[in-house]
């Protein structure tokens, strides 16, 4: 499957905080290491390799010279969206419709504010040029494009300074021949510049989801382009020979030469790690129905994984732009260690929104924050330990907890202190459940029938708690946490996604023309995984998004198939699928209604061996040569004396009885009463949840 | 029970209506309910006081507690679990002709103990012309079908007589059909979720956290409401069709919203009903409590509103209502705006053309309301708060639906044009006005006036709409 006969592969996942690094070798040997993220993100990477080539006795150079592919996860171009820092763009367009961008469908993230503020213009009116040209629905010409027009227009735009040019012309899914044409124009007289045709980044029908999908390709494309060509040339610097991919929304990596194409994709390039590596842990410990949080100081992710697939989704929204690429489906809310709690003018208790960061930061900090924040309440009830905070690199001010809790919350609300803390403990974990009910019951599934797993400095603090909320009977705390994401960035499979528009009611399909435009997709597709040497190993996935005629919405339904051709079988099982599908998503079908085929998909997924992990022999179940200390802690139903043990210390088969605490670097795993933990022999947490009933 | 302990129970109760309208927005037909959001999901408890709603747009905020105490009051002591109950009039606690509300009761040990409510726009119910907006009408007989509360579903059977009869009065029976199929669907899925929390957290603690939620709600709006206190005052807001009179007084945690002044009501649908001023009030007064923590019957219940009977805020049985929404509305909001001294959330909306095959040409018709724009604001996102959740069609999907060809839209100056050409024959259509100049239609054939006010398009026919900037009153 693997080429490479290298010894090493590296995952490196750069946060806003950390650098995380983990080193897998043939031999099934993990290696990680944590370090500070530096403003230019390369030289924080260097950083990390050459403290984890420490862990095994090399160099960075030696280590780089071994290793045959590096997969990275990088927030280059999330961050140059959301903090708005992305190239100069301008936009040509079909004349007479050069405002669709701003115009957002007229969607308000409010349902009431009239006067909502605009997003910020990420491609500003005066860069907007329409031309003339006009393709109808089936690709007649109706206007040819005028050639002149769009030579004034690039040659204003470039006036202009523009880094990068997006061109987005109505049904190019149908007729691409005039965005080509300009694509074409614009490298005769701009050959360095950067060009985003929406026949290439979202060949589907409606025009804002389109436009707006290959604008903030443009304006991140530069960005990311320049930052994974510069990281390319230091590695082969420092002597590295082997491939470098980047993680992609879609869960997949990509080389870095298509990912600079292709720059939009890489918007949740860090998170996919997380959700890789929950799907590979979540396999190791022998599940295959994932329920994946994460929470950090700012925000609780949630996302799920159906038999060992992670959920997509075509309608993401990040920095109030719509992506409309397939990408993870990753459910954010405002609830991590550091947001805020506050009373309401109705006299109830909120938690978050609103965070104190990690600057001020929680009050217990010390860093000049006084308002409460969940981290202040998680110190007041004993689940933290202010002495081993990050293992002890930090200490926590329990007093200033207490002061920012009692001034905030136990005062206004007339109770104790305690009392104060549990209630916020108590809110946030409603919101956490109520945001992992709305995940998956909008999915039409159940959280009973997922194992938790729990990533992120805070996410087994509450995995416990939320197991009891939620009815889940299986909490996975992975015993690479601390560096989770990196973790799913060595596992990673090469992944293409490609689509085009394709209507037609299922009854009148043309089966032939159906094949020849899958395999058209499949085609390109695999041109885009030329070129790598990590696997010749690949699989195909298709599907078809279909709909009840007259509805609007419509549900992605694998095709299964045991050819490369569809067959009129093949179409009839997929129909039978969607009809369950249907029902599954929205308690009903209707097999007599005409069903419509709206977008095909093809998945080519490259297939890399995962590394061959070694499991740790049990030893004996008694964790008590790994006991700490006993401390008196607050749960859901009160306080208990609980057992705190050493999380380095504890090692595959003990076997621990909540109530209990386990302490390690970055994180602490809080075992409820009634339910118990096993140390498998990978080094997770695996808790048994003997408290179901969520309502 | 502690208040936390309630508060938290008390957030699933939003978390439910706020699935049940997911499911039956991502399953509807309608366009009404696709693209301008028109549709509720709420839960009531066995009083009739709303606990829960979630919506995509404003006209809805009221109307749905209304139409459930209106049927709890016609059914009395003929309703149990099992049933399922449509209502469709602007006269039993409704807004327009066309907006159905279907009525699930949820019992617990053999009493209800709460209600569902999904209410919707369906294309058409009858009428003078195809769609819910009629202008020409002058009483509610000419605008649609009065739905009066009665069983769809009675003790679990199909009352399959009334549904086809409701079906036979609409000129979109696909449409409706799939739609009611799907709030049953919707309906019965939030009525899963409560039994399965009655039966895990009891109905004591359940009812106590229904209640800790309503009076929740009138906390937050009685702090909310003393901050417009000093604003309160007196104020009138004119359009072509009424004058909109208003006073505004704080009274202890309540605000007392007088309309004695107004306009009787009109000849023409330029009127209001109840449930609809409600609306624009609770918008134009309560939107951003609302927007915060969801309605429930502590918000309604914090505004008094005295409606002089027979005015244009408060239509006289059997004055025809379908315009009021467009033309009385933006009145209502300015005035309140004025008399607190804020900005109007409602701006009067331009002209929209629906259009239908040919009247009396086919045995159904699928009415297609166009209305290509909307009325920006520079520096914000989005229409007015009347637009709610409202989508803008798309070019390539409306070419492709067969009628219309979307040929520009763009700014021009401050405003927003639209231009649109038909692309079928053997179409007509009616324009429903509002603000600024009546669509420019230009066709090689004289534009020909059938029926009344229907006109007869040709194929190539086009149609220009200007969407004038909002700009801001000044409080």
């Amino acid at each position: 499957m693997t080429t490479s006969t290298s010894q090493w592969s590296l995952g490196i996942d750069v946060g806003g905080t950390f650098t995380d690094i983990v080193l897998s070798g043939r031999d099934g040997s993990l290696h990680s290491t944590k370090t500070p993220s530096t403003p230019d993100q390369s030289d924080g990477v260097l950083n990390g390799i050459a403290k984890v080539a420490g862990q095994i006795g090399a160099t960075a150079e030696s280590l780089l010279a071994d290793c045959g592919i590096i997969v990275h996860g990088t927030t280059v171009a999330t961050n140059a969206l959301l903090e708005y820092r992305g190239a100069k763009v301008g936009l040509i367009t079909t004349e007479g419709f050069r405002d669709e961008l701003e115009f957002r469908r007229s969607y308000k993230e409010s349902t009431f504010n009239p006067r909502l503020k605009a997003p910020h213009a990420i491609c500003p009116r005066r860069l907007r040029i329409g031309v003339p040209e006009r393709v109808t629905h089936d690709g007649t010409v109706l206007i040819p494009l005028d050639e002149d027009a769009v030579r004034r227009a690039v040659t204003f735009l470039l006036a202009e300074g523009c880094e990068a040019i997006t061109v987005c012309f109505l049904f190019s899914f149908v007729a691409p021949d005039h965005e080509r044409r300009v694509g074409e124009i614009i490298r005769e007289m701009a050959p360095d510049l950067y060009v985003s045709l929406s026949c290439d980044v979202l060949p589907e029908i409606r025009e804002y989801e389109r436009v707006s999908t290959t604008v903030v390709n443009s304006y991140v494309g530069p960005a990311i382009q320049s930052y994974v060509s510069h990281l390319d040339d230091k590695l082969r610097g420092r002597g590295f020979t082997g491939e470098l991919f980047i993680m992609q929304s879609n869960g997949g990596m990509l080389t870095a030469s298509e990912t600079g194409r292709k720059a939009v994709g890489t918007l949740l390039s860090g998170p996919a790690g997380g959700v890789t590596a929950a799907g590979w842990v979540g396999q190791l410990a022998g599940y295959r129905d994932l329920m994946v949080v994460d929470m950090g100081g700012t925000s609780y992710d949630v996302s799920v994984i159906q038999d060992l697939n992670p959920a997509t989704t075509t309608e993401s929204w990040l920095a109030r732009y719509r992506i409309a690429l397939p990408m993870l489906d990753i459910h954010t809310v405002g609830a991590g260690g550091g947001s805020i709690a506050w009373i309401d003018d109705g006299g109830a208790l909120r938690v978050g929104p609103e965070s104190a960061g990690s600057l001020p930061g929680p009050a217990c900090y010390g860093r000049g924050g006084t308002r409460p924040t969940v981290t202040d309440a998680n110190l007041v009830l004993g689940l933290l330990n202010p002495d081993f905070f990050l293992g002890g690199e930090m200490k926590l001010d329990a007093a200033a907890a207490e002061r920012a809790l009692t001034e905030h919350i136990a005062e206004p609300l007339g109770m104790p202190v305690l009392d104060a803390a549990q209630a916020v403990s108590e809110i946030v974990n409603s919101n956490m459940a109520n945001a992992s009910h709305l995940v998956t019951t909008r999915r039409g599934l159940d959280p009973r029938d997922f194992a938790l797993v729990a990533a992120g400095g805070a996410g087994a603090l509450h995995a416990g708690r939320q197991a009891e909320l939620l009815g889940i009977s299986s909490v996975i705390v992975p015993g690479a946490g601390p560096v989770f994401c990196a973790l799913g960035d060595t596992v990673a499979n090469l992944k293409v996604s490609g689509s085009r528009t394709y209507l037609a009611r299922l009854a009148d399909l043309d089966l032939g023309d159906l094949n020849r435009r899958f395999e058209e997709i499949e085609t390109e597709a695999r041109g885009r995984l030329a070129g790598q040497s990590v696997t010749d190993d690949f699989d195909l996935r298709r599907s078809l998004d279909l709909r009840y005629e007259g509805e609007v919405h419509e549900v992605v339904v694998p095709l299964r198939t045991r050819t490369r051709r569809i067959t009129a079988l093949n179409l009839e099982a997929t129909i039978r699928s969607f009809h369950d599908l249907h029902e599954t998503l929205f308690a009903h079908k209707d097999p007599d209604q005409p069903v419509e085929l709206l977008t095909i998909r093809v998945d080519v997924l490259g297939l890399r061996e995962p590394p061959r992990m070694k499991g740790m022999e049990f030893g004996d179940e008694d964790p008590a040569s790994a006991l700490k200390e006993r401390r008196r802690i607050v749960y859901a139903d009160g306080a208990h004396e609980t057992n705190v043990y050493d999380g380095a210390r504890l090692h595959a088969g003990h076997f621990i009885t909540g109530p209990a605490a386990i302490e390690s670097w970055g994180t602490t795993i809080i075992v409820c009463p009634g339910q118990e933990a096993l140390i498998d022999a990978y080094g997770n947490c695996i808790i048994e949840n003997g408290r179901a009933g969520a309502a | 029970m502690t208040d936390i302990q309630r508060q938290i129970l008390s957030s699933r109760f939003a978390a439910i209506a706020r699935e049940g309208a997911e499911i039956f927005a991502r399953m509807a037909r309608s366009p009404a309910v696709i693209d301008e959001g028109q549709y509720a999901c709420a839960i009531l408890d066995s009083s009739g006081r709303l606990v829960a709603q979630e919506q995509g747009e404003p006209s809805q905020l009221a109307a749905v507690q209304a139409t459930v105490a209106w049927l709890i009051d016609a059914f009395a002591f003929d309703i149990a679990e099992g049933d399922m109950i449509l209502t469709g009039d602007p006269y039993c606690g409704g807004t327009v002709c066309g907006a159905l509300t279907l009525t699930l009761p949820v019992a617990h040990d053999g009493e209800i103990a709460y209600f569902v409510a999904l209410r919707f726009t369906c294309p058409d119910l009858a009428g003078d012309v195809p769609g819910v907006f009629q202008p020409d009408a002058h009483e509610i007989w000419q605008e649609g079908l009065r739905v009066t509360p009665v069983k769809l579903v009675r003790a679990n059977a199909p009352e399959r007589d009334v549904r086809r009869y409701i079906l036979k009065n609409t000129r979109a029976p696909e449409h409706l059909d799939g739609d009611l199929s799907t709030a049953e669907v919707a309906a019965h899925r939030v009525a899963d979720r409560l039994q399965a929390m009655l039966a895990s957290r009891g109905a004591d603690p359940v009812r106590e956290a229904a209640d800790y939620r309503i009076a929740h709600g009138r906390t937050r709006m009685a702090g909310h409401l003393a901050s417009l206190a000093g604003g309160a005052g007196e104020a009138t807001a004119a359009t072509i069709d009424a004058t909109v009179r208003v006073t505004v007084r704080h009274d202890d945690d309540r605000l007392a919203i007088d309309f004695s002044g107004s306009s009787p009501s009109s000849e023409t649908t330029a009127n209001l009903t109840r449930a609809a001023t409600a609306a624009v009030v609770l918008t134009q007064l309560a939107a951003e409590v609302i927007e915060d923590t969801g309605l429930s019957q502590g918000i309604l219940d914090a505004i008094d509103l005295a409606l002089p009977e027979a005015s244009c805020v408060n239509a006289a049985f059997p004055s025809a209502v379908s315009l009021g929404w467009r033309h009385i509305a933006p009145a209502v909001s300015s005035a309140l705006a004025r008399a607190v001294h804020r900005a109007p959330a409602f701006t009067v909306p331009p002209p929209l053309v629906v259009l239908f095959p040919e009247i009396g040409a086919s045995p159904t018709s699928l009415p297609l309301v166009v209305s290509p724009g909307f009325r920006p604001m520079a520096n914000t996102a989005g229409g007015d708060a009347a637009s709610g959740r409202r989508r803008l069609i798309s070019a390539e999907q409306t070419e492709l639906d067969g009628v219309l060809s979307l040929l520009s839209r763009q700014f021009e100056g401050d405003d927003i044009s639209a231009e649109v050409a038909i692309r079928q024959s053997g179409i007509e259509g009616v324009i429903v006005p509002g603000a600024g100049h009546e669509p420019d239609i230009v066709q090689d054939a004289p534009l020909s006036r059938n029926r009344s006010n229907v006109l007869a398009f040709q194929q190539g026919a086009r149609i220009r709409f200007v969407y004038p900037e909002r700009r801001e009153e000044r409080p």
